[in-house]
């Protein structure tokens, strides 16, 4: 009689008789914060060889870690060459993601990478110079050093849009981590670039650059855009998103930045609970909420009130893992590695703490701490 | 007297027999001890406080008999140390270059994947680190600040056609059909100064005076010259792989600098 129920002496509400996850005392307040149940409720299931495509925020790079600990099959079309170890592989942009493409921020800039994969669009500025030095705008962590000439950036790049776009064909399920709203552009096409010209490469020129906060409107389509064009020739492909929990380093909007970074999170929030709740392939996993969310009063942030705490990450992937287990995994201590243990409960969470002892999260955004006074 | 620890495989040969022969003239009196084993038993080398000591007795046996005495490599009794092979060698850069390209690397573009000089150059200086000659140098420099040299693996001689060698050594050949060679060779300098430069060692690449080109040596560098014309082709491919006598000179002017100097043979 959900809906229509009454109670005591005959008053009637649509919301007696709900789950005790539908309110707020029941489902968070008398919760452990470590435990808030079933905070998450999966759309779909994730099938077994299920191929998944990760990108993202810095945030995506836990997501990416922890599913090929669990024994997902996560696409990895840039392998790292088997010499380098875990940090150096990073320091490359290896095994970040399920291809070099480094932190990916806005919609927009995944948009343009897809459009960009399948030649429907050709960026003006793809190269920024510093000290010499050669590197691709739109991914400029993944060569530390930079390259010795445009052209090298170019054939870099071309090897790595053939590879985007062979994994666009292969993934039955991306996942992308929303980050960022705040972007800088190519006032003459539009192309966005993971950091502001000057950050890393390239020299900032307002009258060539400008700022770009987009709207709810703006994500939206954006989305909606790289979804279409992904399904127009992988048809079966299915999407979970995730908002990433990590705040601005900075804002160039001319307000304060916490402001800032509540506007740009809330945005990506409700595209995302959009989507969700319109669309049956996109599913939504509640990421923020669960490390930024009142419940867990910040403790989930390192000391500069940004960086996801290891604890952060266990909880927000005990949380998906609760939906998604896998009956037959195998957690891989070390992703790279060779030992391997049963995915008893204790197992999984000493893996995965050791996994963030040693590991560390690419951040290009963080970058601009350098730059504040 | 000047006590110089050498601790090498198969490729110590050369630098041994000059030695042997009483014919190296170095600036100062010089005494050399030789440790000599197999690669794949200096894992079990360990310290022992302050000395590398085997930790089995074949090995024990082995260093007792080429160093005519001790079994351990006591750091405080010698002056200087050198490493000779010990699977220091181009030939990592080689196999890497059989699966990656990088943009030094003109070669045609097959399956490799492409990576950047630096990345590669990393690749193979971690590949490196990990093998047993830059293990042994950590280990020495741990306990000493006393010079550590490396002396890198010698190229290979001419004198085989590429039907002749096994598959393992085709990338070699491939790489010079392709021109990758001189590429590689420079690469492998780089990756010899930059791991020098943070272990605080020194690293002798293979000798550019008796090279053919950026893999391969003159073939009068090799042991094929000692080779009978009609040994099996194990034999003859063992012998492409290690230099002999005349490649020893050059080696020690590189080991022990220019003031260094070899008495020619037959004036002993």
């Amino acid at each position: 009689m959900k809906g229509s129920p009454r109670h005591g002496s005959g008053v009637s509400s649509p919301y007696v008789g709900l789950s005790p996850r539908a309110y707020w005392r029941s489902g968070v307040v008398d919760r452990h914060p470590l435990d808030l149940g079933d905070v998450y409720v999966k759309k779909f299931e994730i099938r077994p060889g299920e191929k998944i495509a990760t990108a993202g925020s810095c945030f995506a790079q836990h997501i990416s870690k922890r599913l090929r600990a669990q024994g997902y099959d996560v696409l990895d079309v840039e392998p790292s060459p088997p010499a380098l170890d875990e940090r150096a592989a990073a320091s490359f942009g290896f095994g970040l993601y399920s291809a070099r493409y480094g932190n990916i921020y806005t919609t927009r800039q995944l948009r343009q990478l897809a459009e960009e994969c399948i030649d429907r669009r050709r960026p003006a500025e793809v190269v920024w110079e510093r000290d010499g030095r050669f590197y691709d705008a739109i991914r400029p962590s993944v060569e530390p050093k930079g390259l010795a000439s445009p052209e090298q950036v170019h054939a870099h790049r071309r090897q790595h849009l053939d590879l985007v776009r062979w994994l666009l064909q292969s993934t039955s399920l991306f996942i992308f981590t929303f980050g960022l709203t705040e972007t800088w552009e190519h006032l003459g096409d539009g192309t966005v670039y993971p950091t502001a010209p000057g950050t890393i490469a390239g020299s900032f020129d307002p009258s060539r650059y400008g700022f770009r906060n987009l709207t709810y409107n703006e994500v939206v389509e954006d989305f909606l855009a790289f979804r279409s064009l992904l399904q127009s020739f992988n048809p079966n492909v299915r999407f979970l998103l995730t908002v990433s929990p990590v705040p601005l380093t900075a804002t160039a909007g001319n307000e304060h930045v916490l402001p800032a970074t509540v506007y740009s999170k809330s945005v990506l929030r409700a595209v995302a609970g959009y989507l969700a709740a319109s669309l049956a392939d996109v599913d939504y996993f509640p990421s923020y909420e669960l490390v930024s969310g009142t419940p867990a009063r910040g403790f989930f942030y390192e000391s500069n009130l940004r960086s996801v705490t290891p604890a952060g990450v266990d909880i927000v992937m005990r949380a998906f893992f609760s939906q998604h287990a896998r009956p037959d995994a195998v957690v891989k201590a070390d992703p790279v590695g060779e030992s391997a243990a049963t995915a008893e409960s204790s197992d999984l969470l000493a893996a995965e703490k050791a996994m963030q002892q040693a590991g560390k999260v690419y951040c290009e955004e963080q970058i601009l701490e350098m730059f504040a006074p | 007297m000047k006590e110089i620890c050498v601790l090498g495989n198969s490729h110590v040969r050369p630098l041994r027999q000059l030695v042997e022969q009483r014919r190296i003239r170095l600036p100062e009196p010089a005494n050399f001890t030789f440790f000599v084993c197999h690669l794949n038993l200096l894992a079990d080398l360990e310290v022992s406080g302050r000395a590398l000591c085997p930790r089995n007795e074949d090995l024990a046996r082995l260093f007792r008999s080429s160093s005519r005495g001790p079994s351990s490599i006591d750091i405080d009794r010698y002056d200087e140390f050198v490493i000779t092979g010990h699977g220091f060698s181009i030939q990592r850069l080689v196999y890497l270059a059989h699966r990656y390209r990088c943009d030094s690397l003109r070669g045609p573009r097959d399956e490799r994947y492409l990576l950047s000089d630096d990345c590669f150059s990393t690749c193979a200086a971690r590949q490196l680190e990990g093998g047993q000659a830059m293990r042994i140098a950590g280990l020495m420099r741990g306990l000493t600040a006393k010079p550590v040299t490396i002396a890198s693996e010698p190229n290979m001689g001419l004198g085989l056609s590429k039907s002749d060698v096994p598959w393992w050594i085709e990338p070699h050949y491939r790489a010079v059909e392709e021109g990758e060679d001189e590429a590689l060779a420079q690469l492998f300098r780089a990756v010899c100064r930059s791991l020098a430069d943070a272990h605080a060692l020194r690293i002798v690449p293979p000798l550019a005076e008796i090279a053919a080109n950026g893999l391969f040596n003159h073939r009068e560098f090799c042991l094929l010259t000692e080779c009978l014309p009609d040994a099996p082709n194990a034999d003859r491919v063992n012998a492409m792989l290690h230099g002999n006598s005349a490649s020893g000179a050059p080696l020690v002017r590189q080991l022990f600098g220019d003031a260094a100097a070899v008495a020619s043979a037959g004036r002993e």
